[in-house]
């Protein structure tokens, strides 16, 4: 299925008629036509990603991948360059996300959905995909609600243009108040523990098998410390990886059990009245080294959430790094996205500043190459 | 955890320096000096509290003794001791309390209601230590406290007994998981359901709706769980803990507040052969002391109130109650009810006991070593012996008096709430 | 020695003979001309104690006290009491809303109210203040008011309110804390209004009467006030903040009744008890009282939190009396750590004057309140003024009660012994002289705390019960077997 999808997004970029050597500046952005099959970008500072910052860096874009990244790099002959005066980022990633509408992300039948694919759920042509890939989100898990003990399997997309870029991701649970439903089996802690004790524990089949293996990770849906301490233990008895899903004041008490866990956190989206004892329990992960990342439910205020951390005193690189590289690490497609390295996915940001800086303009999106945001378009 | 860096340097200026006290249960001096963390925020290990009295709870009483713990231990304890700045002075010391029925995090989603009878879901999956009466429970004396599944199922699970403070998870809190089978009857397990008279819609179109069905579920229970054990085709989830409780390897503890539920309760213990039965909130168990006598089984207190009204099912407890059961010779413990307001609390409930004419040892007995021993928890808790968890309760003056007041707590060697404050 | 002994021996049948015994509150007074308690130990005050002392009452007072060896007993006079008890002034409560059917009302300004309309006396407070020892209450309108009913000093003995009472129309209850559904901003326009009201009716009634008008006048006289004597007469205004010239033209008698107790307040002739519900409202209520001239006859009545304004309310010389936990507990907003003050020891360090009250509660009464703050840190005579002779001279009557003086009331305690003990019970109570409480006749008492039923309620006994054994032998069916 996901085969299927990646091959029509591929037959796309080169059905497209050669870009015209049109060269147009709009607010200092040197952009061209997105489609050409080779391309660059020079930026004045390049955010690789993984710690390195390039001063006039350029990025080679072929294919819809990234094929050079460098200082001073020598472009073949007729290459387009557009120049950017500003920073050139990956695009963001979310390990958590609403893209789903909320009727194909809640299957009231059963609480445990072990077989059920949030892929099959996916529309990239609604106007949530279309907001976040403006936004600069250009990756997406796409996760199910937290009200049934086992939620299904997530899938990893592109919020532009369809492309599923991991099936079968992750093993959604959750842990929360949500799962212990009080209208049918289980209505308590007790009871979605044992369940998953049951499922995950020795003997387990199937995805459970999988998850226990640690072939294929887990995002654990807990809201309170409660549920982050339920969550971890479960965690280190059946040898699971993953996130925790929402947890936001598991750094107030609970950094060592998480450090021992192994388990990310993927804080949920906050915006900007959020107390101070929660900001500073956030910060406390974030000061631990230990990794994290954000829940995408308003696109327009995805960056807010990692501007709040800064202000409240967290490192901005770190910060942005775990909304890129990190999160992609915590979605399972590192390999793909999140860092602007040789092979991976043109998923490009040209901001006119620091992105954590809230007065920068997010100035074009290019998903795979193409430039779906920005630019003269606007 | 409060500990003073102050307190700390002070610690090191004393056991380095030469008017160190005498070493005491073969614990050497360096040990306490490399115990002491001045310059960092590193807790305290090493700490003395001398006393004017040491209640052990055990029976004996130390006057004017000290009681040195060292990693969460008690290391020495006797007469004299060592005085100087570090030495920490108190009215009184006796035991952490113990609470059996604190019912501190206690919410809906700890009792699994897919089924009235979950003999196998357990506590220790459910219990939330981030609640803040946990807190509470521990400034106010309680170290050591079971927590059991909300009552609304008839069998609701294993309760688990946990340490009130210290790493919020379950490997660092508790003290023993699954150490009682906990049940109910009376009003609550009943008191969510409904019949269905057209089409069920909700899992709470069920059994029981009256205290007779409730008495009935427990005994289907408990039959299905002798069936299950002589023929393993018919077992199912919770007839392990069932038979458990039947062989008498797991105390099965019941809410039974009234006479009338005292009696269903002492009923299935007669008929089931449940040798170890506790019976929690029991307020009316003065009704009918001789019945609770003959029955072997031990009771848990609900907190006094001045009309003599308790929470569970209006039952009615008079101050007396405890007086009247240790002259029967029935086993009791007290109980706070994890009450938010301070007079309510644990520590107070020996005061309106004695009140009420029970004698201190029993008192002091009641909220310390009994519990312990009613949960087969005392190898670690609920007296003062070297070698026993340092849970401490430290006391302004002779406790139980209403001109006392708990003023410092030590849970495993940490000092939680500092009497110097 | 001996006739001692013998005495001790027959407490209940000289009760009996010498003073007719009422059992409840509700029992009616026996006027015991003379009467003499010994004890073994008598704690006059915080500060002063007898031991095996004796006091002579006379007509409801207290006429001589001191050693046993010393006092001469009057001849014809009953002997109670006994060399196992203590003697101990009654407890004051400084400030109560009990007693009362409903100590609320919905009207914002209602000082033309009277609590005696209200008091219930045979509302089970006043039983439970007898068994407690609080022989004196200052009845108070609830706090969820703004400017409340008149108050009363009351004894909870009496069948009616007038037996009961000690000072009618005493002490007017106002509140600076929000009343239900009232923000902060509207609860002070409210206060400020009652007064801005009062001079404005003042003003209107003054002019009317220049222009030759006696509208007021008829007003009272259609209403069926009391017109006579003082009332006939006007006076000019008194107070020292603020007056209106010519209320002399105006007999006393025809003053709005709503307005008048306002008026007296004004007129520094009356007291003030002014609820506030947070520090916040301390400024407000000491604003109020100074602008309209009665902050020396104010007493502030306090929540526990209210502990942060001890500064603003020491400089303002007044003394509070205490409502609520002794213990006031914060949450730190970040950490969500909670941190405890110990509030009577805050007043005690700033040098406030301050007297404990029941937290409105009977499981909390005063001798409790008064040990609590001792296990607290208070030192035991601070605790034991706080009970007695503090809150007797908040309510102006620290000539008549609050410690056992010659010519005080006899309003006398027998205990079992320390009156901060958890052991000690109440025995006996005398209120000026009656004895009002007799712990060996408490049949309710005896339901609380030694579980026996009063008659008709029910079997109790223990030997009406059958075994386990014989309930199994009636449960044969076995229906869990048969399923």
């Amino acid at each position: 299925m996901h085969a299927t999808l990646i091959g029509l997004a591929l037959a796309l970029a080169p059905g497209l008629p050669d870009a015209p050597e049109s060269v147009a500046t709009t607010n200092g952005v040197v952009v061209n036509g997105a489609a050409a099959p080779v391309f660059a970008i020079k930026a004045t500072t390049v955010v690789v990603g993984d710690g390195n910052v390039l001063e006039n860096g350029i990025v080679v874009i072929e294919g819809g991948r990234i094929r050079d990244v460098g200082v001073g790099l020598t472009l073949p002959e007729g290459t387009n360059l557009v120049e950017h005066d500003g920073v050139l980022t990956a695009g963001m990633v979310a390990p958590q996300s609403n893209l789903l509408p909320a009727s194909e992300r809640t299957d009231s039948t059963r609480p445990f959905l072990e077989g059920a694919e949030l892929r099959f759920g996916f529309d990239p042509q609604t106007q949530a995909c279309e907001q976040a890939a403006a936004a600069g989100i250009t990756t997406a898990v796409l996760t199910p609600a937290a009200s049934n003990v086992v939620g299904g399997l997530t899938a990893v997309v592109k919020t532009h243009g369809g492309k599923v870029v991991k099936g079968k991701a992750h093993l959604a649970l959750s842990v929360n108040a949500a799962a212990a439903n009080t209208d049918r089996y289980p209505t308590s802690y007790s009871g979605v523990i044992a369940e998953l004790d049951a499922r995950l524990g020795e003997g387990a089949e199937g995805v459970y098998a999988e998850a226990r293996s640690g072939a294929l990770p887990v995002l654990i849906a807990a809201t309170t410390e409660a549920d982050a301490q339920r969550a971890m233990a479960l965690a280190k008895r059946h040898g699971l990886r993953g996130a925790l899903l929402g947890a936001r004041r598991v750094g107030e008490q609970q950094v060592e059990s998480l450090r021992s866990s192994g388990l990310a956190v993927v804080f949920d989206s906050f915006g900007p009245g959020l107390g101070e004892r929660s900001i500073n329990a956030m910060l406390a992960v974030v000061e631990a080294g230990l990794p994290f990342a954000f829940e995408l439910t308003d696109a327009t205020r995805f960056r807010f959430d990692g501007a709040a951390l800064v202000r409240a005193g967290a490192d901005a690189d770190t910060v942005w790094k775990a909304m890129t590289s990190g999160a992609a690490a915590i979605a399972g497609v590192g390999d793909r996205v999140g860092t602007l390295r040789r092979g991976l996915d043109a998923d490009l940001l040209l901001w006119s500043g620091h992105p954590l800086d809230l007065t920068s303009v997010l100035e074009a999106v290019y998903v795979g190459g193409e430039r779906v945001h920005g630019g003269d378009d606007q | 955890m409060i500990v003073s860096t102050l307190a700390a340097a002070c610690a090191a200026v004393l056991f380095s320096g030469p008017v160190a006290g005498p070493v005491i249960g073969g614990v050497a001096t360096d040990d306490y000096i490399n115990g002491v963390a001045s310059d960092d925020q590193e807790t305290k290990r090493s700490w003395t509290i001398s006393a004017d009295a040491i209640y052990t709870a055990d029976g004996s009483v130390i006057e004017n003794g000290f009681i040195r713990v060292q990693d969460g231990k008690i290391v020495a304890m006797g007469p004299g001791g060592p005085s100087g700045g570090d030495v920490i002075r108190v009215g009184a010391i006796t035991p952490g309390l113990i609470d059996l029925s604190l019912r501190v995090a206690a919410s809906w989603n700890t009792v699994e209601q897919g089924s009235e009878v979950t003999a196998n879901m357990r506590m220790a999956d459910a219990v939330d230590l981030f609640d803040e009466d946990w807190q509470r429970a521990l400034r106010g004396g309680v170290t050591t406290a079971l927590a059991t599944p909300l009552d609304r199922n008839v069998i609701g699970g294993l309760g688990v007994a946990l340490k009130t403070g210290g790493e919020p998870t379950i490997e660092a809190r508790q003290v023993a998981a699954d150490v009682v089978l906990r049940g109910c009857v009376g009003s609550l397990p009943s008191s969510g359901n409904r019949p269905a008279f057209q089409r069920p819609n909700s899992i709470f179109n069920r059994r029981p709706t009256t205290r007779m069905g409730v008495e009935w579920e427990a005994r289907k229970a408990f039959y299905d769980a002798m069936v299950a054990a002589a023929d393993e085709s018919k077992s199912f989830p919770g007839a392990e803990q069932l038979q458990a409780a039947m062989a008498g390897e797991l105390p099965f503890m019941v809410q039974a507040a009234t006479t009338q539920d005292i009696r269903t309760t002492l009923f299935l213990k007669d008929e089931f052969g449940i040798p170890n039965l506790i019976l929690d909130s029991a307020a009316e168990a003065w009704k009918e002391p001789q019945m609770v006598q003959r029955s072997g089984a031990s009771v848990v207190l609900p907190p006094f109130t001045w009309d003599g009204r308790t929470d569970v099912d209006g039952a009615a407890m008079p101050w007396n109650t405890a007086a009247g059961l240790a002259e029967l010779g029935v086993t009791f413990a007290l109980s706070g009810h994890g009450s938010s307001e301070p007079d309510q609390r644990l520590s107070m409930q020996p005061l309106y006991a004695m009140r009420g004419g029970l004698d201190f040892d029993t008192a002091l007995a009641s909220v310390t070593r009994v519990p312990a021993e009613m949960i087969g928890i005392s190898d670690r808790v609920g007296t003062l012996a070297i070698g026993k968890d340092a849970d401490l309760c430290l006391w302004s003056g002779v406790p139980f008096e209403a001109t006392s007041a708990v003023v410092g707590v030590m849970l495993e060697g940490d000092l939680v709430v500092d009497p110097r404050d | 020695m001996n006739h001692r002994t013998s005495r001790q021996a027959g407490i209940g049948s000289r009760l009996f003979t010498g003073i007719a015994f009422a059992a409840v509150a509700t029992a009616p007074f026996a006027q015991a001309d003379k009467l003499v308690i010994e004890a073994g130990r008598i704690i006059q005050n915080s500060g002063t104690e007898i031991e095996n002392g004796v006091i002579v009452v006379e007509d409801g007072r207290i006429v001589a006290i001191g050693p046993a060896a010393e006092v001469e007993k009057p001849w014809d006079a009953p002997v109670v009491g006994g060399p196992e008890l203590v003697a101990f002034p009654g407890f004051i409560e400084a400030h109560s809303n009990r007693g009362m059917d409903r100590p609320n009302e919905n009207i914002d300004v209602a000082p033309f109210l009277d609590v005696r309309d209200s008091i219930d006396p045979i509302n089970l407070y006043f039983e439970d203040c007898l068994r407690w020892g609080v022989t004196t209450i200052n009845v108070q309108q609830g706090n969820d008011t703004v400017v409340a009913a008149k108050g009363r000093i009351v004894h909870p003995t009496g069948m009616t309110v007038e037996e009961m009472t000690v000072r009618p129309n005493y002490g007017l209850k106002l509140s600076a804390a929000p009343k239900r559904g009232n923000s902060r901003a509207t609860q002070a326009q409210a206060l400020r209004g009652a007064f801005g009201d009062l001079q404005r009716y003042l003003e209107d009634v003054v002019a009317d009467a220049r222009q030759g008008g006696d509208l007021a006048r008829r007003e009272a006289l259609y209403q069926g006030r009391d017109m006579e004597g003082e009332k006939a007469k006007g006076r000019a205004m008194g107070g020292s903040t603020w007056k209106v010239d010519g209320l002399e033209l105006i007999p006393r008698g025809a003053i709005d009744e709503q307005q008048e107790p306002l008026l007296e307040l004004v007129e520094g002739r009356y007291d003030a008890f002014v609820w506030c519900g947070s520090p916040r409202d301390v400024h407000l209520a000491i604003d109020i009282a100074t602008q309209n001239g009665f902050l020396d006859r104010t007493t502030l009545v306090l929540d526990s939190s209210c502990w942060k304004a001890a500064d603003v309310i020491a400089a303002a010389g007044l003394d509070v009396i205490l409502q609520g936990s002794q213990m006031d507990t914060e949450t730190d907003p970040v950490t969500g750590e909670e941190t405890e003050t110990f509030v009577p020891g805050v007043f005690a360090e700033k040098g406030i004057t301050f007297a404990l009250s029941s937290e409105n509660a009977s499981s909390n009464s005063l001798w409790f309140q008064a040990a609590r703050a001792v296990a607290h840190g208070l030192d035991r005579a601070a605790a034991l003024d706080a009970v007695t002779t503090t809150p007797a001279a908040i309510l102006g009557l620290g000539d008549q009660v609050g410690s056992l003086e010659v010519g005080k009331l006899a309003d006398i305690l027998l205990l079992s012994g320390d009156p901060l003990s958890s052991q000690s019970w109440v025995e006996h109570a005398f209120i000026e002289g009656n004895h009002v409480y007799d712990r060996s006749k408490d049949v309710r008492n005896k339901y609380i705390f030694e579980g026996q039923q009063p008659l008709g309620a029910g079997s109790a006994s223990p030997q009406g019960v059958e075994s386990v054994g014989v309930v199994e032998e009636s449960n044969d069916d076995e229906d869990a077997e048969e399923k």
